[in-house]
């Protein structure tokens, strides 16, 4: 589902004295199908623009359009629950969410709330679980009695039950040990892969947005520094630094051979291997010979 | 001189399950920095809480300069010198100013009035915090909250130090300012600091790594022991660096030109 967000401003607690613009003139486009990643340091803006997305704020000014839902100041209620129906929206520690008795009925809480038959969802629910790496055992169990890790699979297993067209995550793998991280980092490039699903997603980890985006929003101060692809994004090493956002490790370790020793590589976000053949192919500290 | 005690300590949730913490043997060291590590579920957070008597063995002992964690009348004692600081920076406050909360504990330990404010001025100093004795602890960022609820532990004077995956919700500049504090506290002041965490690079920093499965501590080595034996990063649940990736491809590759070797190894340091 394409995005379109246009001239967007939204204001905190207007005409008191707490007033904050938390975003100003925001304007942006996320192509259908796309990965998009937004990074940038707390109070940057970065959950408050995502949150008009699925109807939680609504702008104080601007617009942004989902697929052919308009979001804008006078949005209705039954406008944003018609737009909820394509947009799925995991929170930060989404497993705090969780309550229902059983994995099964927390799962089918945000279908059956949004009109679908239990007999449309149940027949899903198996081959939803195995996606996000639990099974069926899983079903008639207390979601309390899970992992961490379990708890936020069963989190987002209820969001994808409902198939968004657009998926908006926040920090999803904030807390998750390195193993836990990867596996959700491999369930959203999965299901993105097989589904074409258009995913938004909130990081503070470049390592995460270069890994699953093709594109990289970075905000400060309610506005959009600078965007583009993760390679673009890393070029900007300096103004980056200035965010307190660092590069990935291997674009660090890239950079610094390519000071060292002349060479440019195709790519800094190239897999040891390959970056070891396009040494291979070069004299170090020596003109490329072709 | 050892500040925690671990014997044979085994603890259990729930009798039914298998132990949260078991069989652990191991002690922490007056002036070290232990990191723990391990998968989400190993018993970290467990261990934490043993050390200061949140959590009372199943069975075996857990003994801070000596007092058992089971003697009620050592308890509120080990509690002052076992400083515990948390996940959540929005949980750990209860005043309505930084000044309020960093003096809250010394009120209910009944220190002085003259000496209260002192140990402020100082733990402020420490902590990076002299500037926002007097902002409500909500309007902080992150790593501002850490820090203030680092300075309400260090104004008790504790013996250690326990960080509870206190960076794993911050934003990369908190965690930046949160770190320096503690190597600050570490390497200047010889606090004894005991961090649990899932980052590479924090659990780096520190003396001794501990690496827990299933309530098991399984391996404890120097940090420096891991980086000079990268198959560790393995065997830790952890990912390999990319420099190292990188330096093992390289050397691994035929007819590659020594150089890049070199080049490689220097870009990793």
């Amino acid at each position: 589902m394409r995005v379109l967000v246009q001239q967007l401003n939204h204001i905190y607690m207007p005409k008191t004295p707490f007033e904050t613009l938390a975003l100003r003139d925001i304007s942006l486009e996320v192509p259908d199908g796309s990965v998009t990643a937004v990074i940038g340091r707390t109070g940057s803006g970065k959950s408050t623009l995502v949150q008009h997305l699925n109807g939680l704020l609504k702008p104080t000014s601007g617009q942004a359009f989902v697929g052919g839902h308009r979001i804008h100041s006078k949005m209705k209620r039954k406008e944003i629950s018609a737009l909820r129906k394509h947009v799925g929206m995991v929170f930060q520690y989404p497993e705090h969410q969780l309550f229902e008795q059983t994995v099964e009925k927390d799962i089918m809480f945000g279908p059956l709330n949004l009109g679908y038959a239990s007999t449309d969802i149940q027949p899903m629910l198996p081959g939803l679980l195995e996606k996000v790496g639990l099974d069926a055992s899983f079903l008639p169990r207390s979601p309390f009695e899970l992992s961490g890790g379990q708890m936020r699979r069963t989190a987002i297993a209820g969001v994808l039950a409902m198939e968004p067209s657009l998926l908006i995550l926040d920090e999803p793998t904030a807390g998750l040990d390195p193993e836990g991280r990867q596996d959700m980092i491999h369930l959203f490039q999965d299901w993105q892969q097989k589904r074409g699903t258009t995913i938004i997603m909130i990081t503070h980890q470049m390592e995460e947005a270069a890994a699953l985006a093709d594109h990289v929003i970075v905000m400060e101060n309610g506005t959009i520094y600078m965007e583009g692809s993760p390679e673009e994004i890393y070029k900007r090493e300096a103004e980056l630094k200035e965010l307190d956002l660092d590069l990935p490790e291997q674009a660090k370790v890239l950079k610094q051979i390519e000071a060292q020793t002349g060479i440019t590589f195709s790519s800094l976000s190239l897999t040891p291997a390959e970056a070891v053949e396009e040494m291979s192919r070069y004299q170090p500290g020596r003109e490329k010979d072709v | 001189m050892t500040v925690i005690q671990f014997k044979q300590v085994y603890y259990y949730y729930n009798e039914k399950d298998e132990p949260a913490a078991a069989d652990l043997d191991v002690e922490v060291k007056d002036g070290e920095w232990t990191a723990v590590i391990g998968p989400n579920g190993s018993g970290k957070s467990t261990l934490a809480r043993l050390c200061n008597g949140l959590l009372l063995p199943s069975s075996g002992g857990v003994y801070v300069h000596g007092a058992s964690t089971k003697d009620d009348a050592a308890l509120s004692g080990i509690r002052r010198r076992v400083g515990m600081v948390f996940q959540n920076p929005d949980h750990q406050f209860t005043a309505p100013t930084v000044r309020d909360d960093i003096a809250f504990g010394m009120e209910n330990a009944g220190v002085e009035r003259a000496e209260m404010k002192q140990r402020i001025q100082k733990v402020a100093e420490q902590t990076g915090t002299s500037h926002l004795l007097d902002i409500e602890p909500h309007r902080l960022s992150g790593g501002q909250k850490q820090r203030a609820a680092i300075a309400g532990v260090l104004v008790l004077q504790p013996d250690i130090m326990i960080l509870d995956e206190a960076t794993s919700m911050l934003d990369p500049a908190g965690r930046k300012a949160v770190m320096e504090m503690v190597r600050h506290l570490h390497k200047e002041e010889g606090m004894t600091v005991l961090s649990i965490t899932h980052s590479l690079h924090e659990a780096m920093e520190a003396d001794r790594v501990w690496y827990m499965e299933k309530g098991r501590l399984l391996y404890d080595r120097s940090a420096s022991y891991i980086l000079q034996h990268p198959e560790w990063f393995e065997k830790l649940n952890m990912p390999l660096p990319y420099s190292y990736a990188l330096l093992k491809q390289a050397q691994e590759a035929q007819h590659l030109d020594p150089l890049w070797i070199q080049a490689v190894r220097e870009a990793g340091q």
